[in-house]
């Protein structure tokens, strides 16, 4: 069989230059790419964490990931810009767009990197390495961002390389190349291994991916399990999941919120949980999935973290349902601690085609069409158009937590 | 205490009790075995405070006593003792345990904190017949539900009214309901949730030549008494719900089907069911005097065909399959007559030639 060409098409620190080029569209004469400029949460209240960051904060020493206090400390005078998800699903979309012309198998990995399935589109469009320029030079003069590509015969190599140089860059990692471009680089640029496999390969002296390469498979199973089996054959490059154009199967769906101020209340509480329940329950039904797992989560003031779950003798994606199967679980597992966070999630789920119904309960017919009902005013006229009474006068917000409401934003995975 | 006895002795007063243990971490001392030497029995005793246990084996005892032993080890160690004669002896709160030249020793708890299993003496009384008993525990069990957030279907209901013996259980998906006639001169009456798992144990225990099976009840509490056993349950509290409502007085199709026939080919076409999203989901169709089931995943496909006898009208239906394999394994007749109106209405599945004994299922409802 033909060798496969998979192109990674990365987008160099997306949110950034996304809302660096929706600004210039709109006239501006800022590049905020050339100056101290961070994407994440509220310039106004300063809450948040930084989740893009500008070539010019790395002299600051900010980090993704810290908290805008925090790099607010190292850069008083840091440009602090609002995540517009609205804005970084329609540049998603824009580049899936361009992409579609270059192949029919595309996956959409997060919201801002793609792969692409070049096997047998020669003869279309040129050599891979050609095409892959053509793409980045349309994409910048077309959409005004850069990317990196990564060129490989599978979809982790394409994944490493794509991140070897940025921004505006096509690299290749074909399995011949990886003794002398992927075994020199550390550990920790492979794919799935994080902050804990790294601690425990630095741990035994294994510093660079080419070190894990030449380590007994056995002898990482002894500590990492299954997983030290897998980030071996990552390490030799072996990896053939197919780009998948659809979505990955969803396994679970949560939403959690941190709270502004901490909930003592029992009342409260459960509406919190409503308000999270009222965007997970819509996604779920969105989806056409059923849950048959209601999990609740929360920590206290003091950072401890606290969950309980109960798996359903049926299935249901009735909020109210949901609700109150929520609040038991909180019931039974709250002892009043002041509370900053609270989460809830439903797992095992099932599609939505069959319904198991049930005597003596009560039919839940109407709150069915409720549901549905309220779904549909909210994708019409916004997510407010219709709240709960019981939040009127109760300074908390009738809908909580996730990205977007109507549609699914694409999320990390660790999913190839 | 000083006690002569045999290994078997020991192991039956263990094996009848042990179920009773607690099994969570509350108090210490319900994780173990009260054992208690006196007027020429040992007793044994457990409880989990939901159920209790208690059972006399025979003994020579040289000098009365009390311990409670930790069940786990206790347990394991009667099981390992050799087919010989042993010797228990209880100095303070060690008992040990002498067989041929060699000995053990183990530490008991403090027997006073064991809690007091209640007689229910004085309470009213009740004779129940064993054989046909068993058969109801077996034949209605199964529906109870295992999910603790609602109690009441996580029992059986047992009904004594006038000449009328009734298990019911469900789980809400599904009913099983048993009715038997017996002899009740007095006119007793009782109504009571027992726990399943209380049920479960007077199945296991009880023998089938045993003779007597002796219920005292108070509004909290059964007390099950046959041969050496008496076995304390609470009742679960709450309403049962009315179960006579749900049970269809009429049907539109009537199907005679040869009981392991129908089994096998519903179990047969289970295992297609089992992959995908809906695992154990199958679809029923009648068409004149055939049942067909056609299961398809990616596993593989099936198509069962019956030849049947039947009434009235065609009907297309669904059912969770293990609704339908769990009451068709305790059915021992050669027929069974099922009852449908319609895909959404309850299906009814009865022997043909017992009218004691009626199940009915929620089928599936695809959209």
């Amino acid at each position: 069989m033909k060798r496969r060409i998979i192109f990674h098409i990365d987008v160099n620190s997306a949110y950034l230059s996304w809302e660096a080029a929706y600004r210039l569209q709109q006239g501006e004469s800022l590049d905020i790419r050339t100056i101290p400029a961070v994407i994440g949460g509220d310039p106004q209240t300063r809450h948040g964490i930084v989740l893009a960051k500008s070539i010019p904060t790395k002299k600051y020493d900010i980090k993704t990931g810290e908290t805008l206090y925090s790099a607010l400390s190292k850069c008083p005078n840091l440009l602090i810009v609002r995540p517009n998800y609205l804005l970084f699903r329609q540049c998603s979309e824009a580049l899936r767009d361009v992409l579609k012309e270059y192949s029919p198998t595309i996956q959409q990995f997060s919201i801002d990197e793609y792969f692409l399935d070049y096997t047998a589109m020669e003869n279309l469009f040129g050599e891979p390495l050609q095409a892959a320029h053509t793409i980045k030079e349309r994409v910048k003069k077309e959409l005004g961002f850069t990317v990196n590509i990564g060129i490989s015969t599978n979809k982790l190599l394409a994944k490493i390389s794509s991140d070897f140089q940025k921004p505006d860059k096509v690299h290749t990692l074909f399995p011949e190349e990886i003794p002398t471009k992927m075994w020199p680089l550390p550990v920790e640029d492979l794919f799935l291994v994080g902050s804990a496999t790294t601690r425990k390969l630095h741990a035994r002296n294994i510093h660079t991916i080419g070190e894990l390469a030449g380590t007994d498979p056995l002898y990482l199973r002894s500590f990492l399990k299954s997983h030290g089996l897998l980030i071996w054959n990552y390490a030799h490059g072996r990896e053939n999941s197919p780009v998948r154009p659809g979505a990955i199967p969803i396994k679970g769906i949560g939403n959690s919120t941190t709270t502004s101020f901490d909930v003592e209340d029992l009342h409260e509480a459960h509406l919190v949980l409503l308000s999270l329940v009222e965007t997970m329950c819509t996604r779920l039904r969105h989806k056409g999935y059923l849950a048959q797992l209601v999990a609740v989560s929360f920590r206290t003031n003091e950072f401890l973290n606290y969950s309980h779950q109960r798996k359903l003798s049926f299935s249901t994606d009735s909020t109210n349902e949901i609700w109150e199967i929520a609040c038991q679980l909180l019931d039974e597992l709250w002892q009043g601690q002041p509370l900053r966070h609270l989460g809830v999630r439903v797992g095992e789920l099932c599609q939505n085609d069959f319904i198991q119904p049930a005597f003596f309960v009560r039919d839940r017919v109407k709150e069915r069409k409720i549901d549905r009902a309220i779904d549909e005013i909210r994708e019409r006229f916004g997510a407010q158009a219709i709240i709960r009474s019981s939040y009127l006068h109760s300074g908390l917000k009738p809908i909580a937590g996730g990205v977007i409401t109507e549609e699914e934003y694409p999320m990390m995975t660790s999913i190839l | 205490m000083k006690v002569n006895c045999s290994k078997d002795s020991l192991l039956t007063g263990v094996n009848t009790v042990l179920k009773a243990v607690s099994s969570k971490n509350t108090l210490p001392v319900l994780q173990g075995i009260l054992v208690k030497a006196e007027d020429q029995h040992l007793i044994f005793e457990a409880t989990d405070l939901e159920m209790g246990i208690r059972c006399m084996v025979p003994a020579h005892i040289e000098k009365e006593g009390v311990t409670v032993l930790p069940a786990r080890i206790f347990s394991d160690l009667v099981r390992k003792l050799p087919e010989a004669p042993i010797e228990l002896e209880l100095e303070n709160d060690i008992l040990k345990i002498n067989y041929y030249e060699s000995n053990l020793s183990l530490r008991g708890f403090d027997p006073d904190e064991f809690p007091l299993l209640p007689d229910l003496n004085g309470e009213e009384t009740f004779v129940l017949p064993v054989d046909i008993f068993k058969n109801m525990i077996r034949q209605t069990i199964f529906a109870c539900s295992t999910e603790e957030s609602r109690p009441v279907f996580t029992g059986c209901l047992l009904q004594i009214e006038e000449s009328n013996l009734r298990v019911i259980a469900t789980d809400t998906h599904r009913l099983a309901y048993r009715i038997a006639e017996i002899s009740n001169p007095e006119n007793c009456k009782f109504q009571g949730i027992i726990p399943a798992k209380t049920l479960n144990e007077i199945y296991r225990l009880l023998r089938d030549d045993e003779e007597n099976l002796t219920i005292r009840f108070n509004e909290a509490q059964i007390l099950f008494q046959f041969g050496s056993v008496v076995l304390l349950s609470r009742l679960i509290e709450g309403q049962f719900p009315n179960y006579k409502q749900v049970i269809p007085q009429s049907c539109q199709t009537k199907l005679f089907l040869n009981t392991r026939l129908f089994q096998d080919s519903v179990e047969r076409a289970s295992l297609l069911a089992r992959d995908g999203n809906h695992p154990n989901i199958i679809k029923l169709s009648v068409e004149s005097e055939r049942l067909s089931i056609d299961q398809s995943s990616d596993l593989g496909e099936i198509s069962e065909i019956m030849n049947i006898k039947k009434e009235g009208n065609d009907v297309n239906i669904a059912f969770n399959s293990k609704y339908l394999l769990d009451v068709l394994k305790v059915i021992e007749s050669e027929e069974v007559l099922v009852e449908m109106s319609g895909s959404y209405s309850p299906g009814v599945i009865r022997p043909l030639d017992d009218p004691n004994y009626l199940y009915l299922a929620l089928p599936v409802r695809t959209s």
